[in-house]
């Protein structure tokens, strides 16, 4: 079953002599449950893609619908609302609040719903994130690896439909990396969560159940990696 | 340099809105204290211009001859001597002197002797020294010390303010160069030295100030003049000196010392601004700046009352407003100045004036001010009946009261027979009330027509034992003069004034009067008991005397005949209609003709008043002006630069799901946090101001005179509430502005660089 479907994606940066076109005309949808790994070269439209997808930054033109909601029919405040239950966003540079300490920063999007935290949740999530003796720490008292962890355990922490992530372990060492993958590749297996990855990392990708590789803002290759 | 200058002038025209917002900075920070020294520098040129025009020298000696003072023209340090010689053959001789002795006393010493001024010894009614002049004019080396003190205590509080000055220029530095950490990281990166990425902002600095300076140096002037005619416009400087004198000598003055003082420390400020700015900055790795955005927080406080109140916003709030806790507190700080001053000053002022207004109304019984005359004296005893009807017709007065002092004492049952007496008065009906008000601090016993009706007497008991008699025996001490003798007294009271020799007269006449004392029973028709609690006219009243007073008509109808052969000059208590008849009335006083002399006039009295306190308003309300600025754009500085700096933090907020309203929402709890910081902060402080006067009123002693602070603990708590509420909304606006700024681009683009 589709859960997420995109059309005719366009994104176009600058106006006449300098417009970029960082995505032309990009089509192709996720089954649920999928672990889907984008590659290609800087400057190919990855992070742009992501970012349309996860209602950060709006197409030119093209069609995105996520569990079939037109994401981009929806007013701020509504866009907003689907970014924090929808989807879960994980950033190369983790992009956590630094006033906020790990347990806080994973249940914000949570609360800023004005909803109160599953304990039970967040106690296995802490858990499976390796956490738990970490709760109270702020973002600068923890390793980048520790970082990263929370960002994810933000990301997963309300279930969302999807989870994209701009190259996750872009900043870490291959031991923190292979952790990392480890929890998202357990965490679409458990909970057969839709993930889309940006890397630039093949073995990454080769890790996902399916590869699209993007140049030049379009999509030149689309393979199952044959993994589920 | 020259790489460092290419880039400063690069970066002063194209980050305009930053250059203005820096130059408008300086503009304000050198505006005030070039308001402050010029209205210092010009109210020491007006009162040395008042001194010089009342006594044009440094030393004046008495009774010299032209030959003595011509001898003193060549002395060393003179400048001008002028000598006078009068009918009555006396002389003065004043001498000016020049700058740059070293000790005034040893010259002048030395000048009585080597020139034989006939000085036997030091005899100081022969001459005098005009300290005051000779401080203004910096004449020796005590001179000059006692100007550089007064100088350094304005300083120093002219730096206290700049404080929060200098944290103008610090935020407006900081907002600038925050916005090009990354660019400075890059430099850095690709091979610029952390001195030359300092002095990059520190030349930036110096050019701003090119254009800040100078302003500010003219908006200082320019507000200092206004501030000055403002003041003036109340009168503020007739009501002190001559209006001749005043057009003379109220004039503003500038000083270029000043000017170059408030511009080195202007320039000093700026440099320090940037030159910390740039330390900070160099301090950033250039990996730092270029890949990061939000500063590391390396401790929060875990509970805050904004969490509890407005909860996870109110939580991120305190939060945010504490990661840079020496601003907070210097904003704070700056913030409740300003506050505590605004309340503290209008609540004073009023409170002063309203506490003048009290103690002339002690003497006079009302609260619109009265002139009090006296009568004069006339062989006829109830001669001043026609000068109260001719008042009356005037038409100036609303009400006239009077009261006539009769030498009359209580002579019953132990009373008075100690040798105090009692007074006796006689009142008017228009004067009855505010009598017993005024005189004992209580309503009287009963109204003006039942006392008239029962042809008796109010016995007021002071601090005694209550009078609990009907009738009483009343001994009255009656003067006859001789005809003679009353016509030398008239013509003493014909000018209105008594000198020394005139009072003579009347104590030599007094003296020769026949003396009669007439025992009468008297009825009493009330008796009242007033205690040391109660604060009359006179202070707190003689234990055990008992006054006694009857209405006017006992007078008039024959009591007069008992004090002997001439009018009593009774006090007369004419309240004027309206400010409009009280120049007329003040006219018609003043004319001889009308037999009536002006002992105290409270409604002239009430306007000079008045005129200084609106002088001291409008003073208090340009410093205010301009501190409340300061405090301002440090408020919107600091919420500016808090969310600049935290731009793609806020960003990657959004992007987990936050929406606009929920930071505005954040934001405008942040601006509460600051502004009830600081009103509670001004409440305590004004409290302390309060119980501190308080407690110096009490140790001076003061409040034992009858002075009394009268101001409210929580009196100043609705003008904090009112300026904090215009803190509140500034900063409000302020930050809704920024981040409707920030929201025109995507939260995605903003998290992508700092910039």
């Amino acid at each position: 079953m589709e859960l997420l479907k995109i059309e005719d994606l366009c994104k176009t940066y600058g106006k006449g002599e300098n417009e970029v076109k960082a995505l032309d005309k990009v089509s192709f949808t996720v089954p649920k449950g999928q672990m889907l790994a984008v590659i290609g070269p800087s400057g190919s439209g990855k992070s742009t893609l992501l970012h349309i997808i996860g209602g950060v930054d709006r197409p030119t033109s093209g069609k995105v619908w996520l569990d079939g909601q037109d994401v981009y029919e929806q007013n701020n405040k509504n866009l907003a609302i689907f970014r924090r239950r929808q989807v879960g966003l994980i950033y190369q540079f983790y992009n956590l609040i630094p006033v906020l300490s790990a347990e806080e920063n994973i249940t914000l999007p949570m609360i800023m719903d004005g909803r109160k935290p599953d304990k039970e949740r967040l106690e296995k999530l802490l858990k499976l994130l390796d956490l738990t003796e970490r709760r109270d720490h702020l973002p600068s008292q923890l390793s980048g690896g520790q970082q990263q962890r929370v960002s994810i355990g933000r990301a997963m922490f309300t279930s969302p439909g999807v989870i994209l992530a701009d190259e996750p372990t872009g900043n870490l060492d291959s031991k923190n990396s292979a952790e990392i993958m480890e929890l998202l590749r357990n965490s679409n297996r458990d909970f057969n969560q839709t993930m889309i990855i940006i890397t630039h990392d093949e073995n990454i990708a080769l890790q996902c159940d399916r590869i699209i590789t993007v140049s030049d803002g379009h999509i030149v290759n689309d393979v199952l990696t044959g993994i589920n | 340099m020259k790489f460092e200058s290419l880039m400063a002038i690069r970066y002063i025209f194209k980050q305009k809105r930053h250059s203005l917002l820096t130059i408008i900075s300086i503009f304000l920070a050198l505006s005030l204290m070039t308001a402050l020294f010029t209205g210092y520098y010009t109210l020491t040129c007006v009162l040395r211009e008042v001194n010089y025009a009342n006594n044009p020298y440094h030393v004046r000696i008495y009774d010299l001859t032209k030959e003595q003072a011509e001898s003193i023209k060549s002395y060393d340090h003179i400048d001008t001597v002028e000598f006078k010689e009068f009918i009555a053959g006396n002389t003065q001789t004043d001498i000016m002197l020049k700058k740059g002795m070293k000790d005034f006393l040893t010259w002048f010493q030395q000048l009585l002797k080597d020139k034989e001024l006939g000085f036997e010894s030091v005899d100081y009614d022969r001459y005098d020294i005009n300290m005051s002049l000779k401080n203004y004019d910096l004449i020796d080396d005590e001179a000059r010390f006692n100007q550089l003190q007064l100088l350094c205590i304005l300083y120093v509080f002219i730096i206290f303010i700049a404080m929060s000055l200098r944290m103008i220029i610090d935020t407006a530095f900081e907002i600038s160069s925050k916005e090009r950490e990354r660019q400075f990281g890059m430099l850095e990166s690709i091979g610029a030295s952390p001195k030359q990425i300092v002095r990059i902002i520190t030349l930036e600095g110096l050019m701003l100030c090119i254009v800040g300076v100078p302003l500010g140096l003219l908006g200082g002037i320019g507000s200092a003049w206004l501030a000055f005619r403002s003041v003036l416009s109340s009168g503020i400087a007739e009501t002190f000196i001559a209006p001749a004198l005043a057009k003379r000598t109220v004039t503003f003055h500038i000083s270029p010392m000043y000017l170059a003082l408030s511009a080195v420390t202007g320039l000093v400020w700026v440099l320090l601004s940037a030159y910390g700015t740039g330390m900070r900055v160099i301090k950033i790795s250039p990996v730092q700046a270029i890949t990061s955005g939000g500063g590391v927080v390396k401790k929060v406080r875990r509970r805050s009352l904004a969490g509890l109140i407005f909860g996870w916003k109110g939580k991120l709030a305190s939060r945010n407003v504490r990661r840079q806790p020496k601003r907070f507190i210097i904003t704070v700080l700056s913030l409740t100045l300003s506050l505590s001053l605004y309340s503290s000053v209008e609540v004073v002022v009023d409170n002063a004036q309203i506490a003048t207004k009290k103690m002339i109304m002690m003497d006079t019984g009302s609260d619109e001010g009265v002139m009090l005359l006296s009568p004069n004296i006339s062989a006829d005893p109830l001669a001043y009946k026609d000068t109260v009807e001719n008042l009356k017709k005037t038409g100036y007065f609303k009400a006239i009261g009077m009261d006539i002092l009769g030498t009359a004492r209580l002579k019953e049952n132990g009373i008075n027979t100690d040798g105090r007496s009692g007074s006796t008065y006689y009142v008017n009906k228009d004067w009855y009330e505010p009598f017993f008000k005024v005189n004992y601090g209580l309503e009287p016993p009963m109204t003006y027509e039942e006392l008239e009706a029962s042809g008796g007497f109010i016995a007021v008991s002071l601090n005694g034992d209550p009078i609990d008699l009907k009738e009483a025996n009343c001994l009255y001490f009656g003067k006859y003069y001789s005809d003679d003798d009353l016509k030398k007294l008239e013509k003493v009271y014909s000018d209105g004034e008594v000198d020394e020799d005139e009072f003579k007269v009347f104590r030599e006449a007094g003296e020769r009067a026949e003396k009669r004392n007439t025992e009468k029973k008297v009825k009493i028709a009330a008796s009242v008991k007033i205690d040391d609690s109660a604060f009359g006219r006179y202070g707190v009243p003689a234990e055990g005397t008992v006054d006694i007073v009857a209405p006017i008509s006992m007078y008039e109808n024959g009591d007069y005949e008992l004090f002997g052969n001439y009018s009593y000059p009774p006090n007369i208590y004419a309240e004027v209609v309206d400010n409009a008849s009280y120049s007329a009335a003040l006219k018609y006083v003043e004319e001889p003709k009308h037999k009536v002399e002006l002992f105290f006039d409270a409604v002239g009295l009430y306007q000079d008043m008045d005129a200084v306190f609106t002088g001291i308003r409008l003073g208090s309300a340009f410093l205010n002006i301009f501190i409340a600025l300061i405090a301002m754009v440090n408020l919107v500085n600091i919420i500016t630069t808090g969310l600049i700096n935290r731009k793609s933090e806020l960003a990657s907020m959004q992007c987990v799901g936050m929406t606009e309203g929920q930071l505005y929402g954040m934001s405008i709890v942040e601006c509460l946090q600051f502004v009830i910081t600081a009103a509670v902060f001004s409440v305590i402080l004004c409290i302390l101001l309060i119980i501190g006067t308080e407690a110096f009123v009490h140790v001076t002693g003061l409040a034992e005179d009858g002075i009394k602070l009268g101001i409210g603990y929580f009196e100043p708590v609705p003008k904090i509430l009112l300026g904090s509420a215009a803190a509140f909304a500034v900063s409000t606006i302020a930050s809704l502005l920024t981040l409707r700024n920030m929201q025109k681009t995507e939260p995605v683009e903003r998290l992508r660089s700092v910039d």
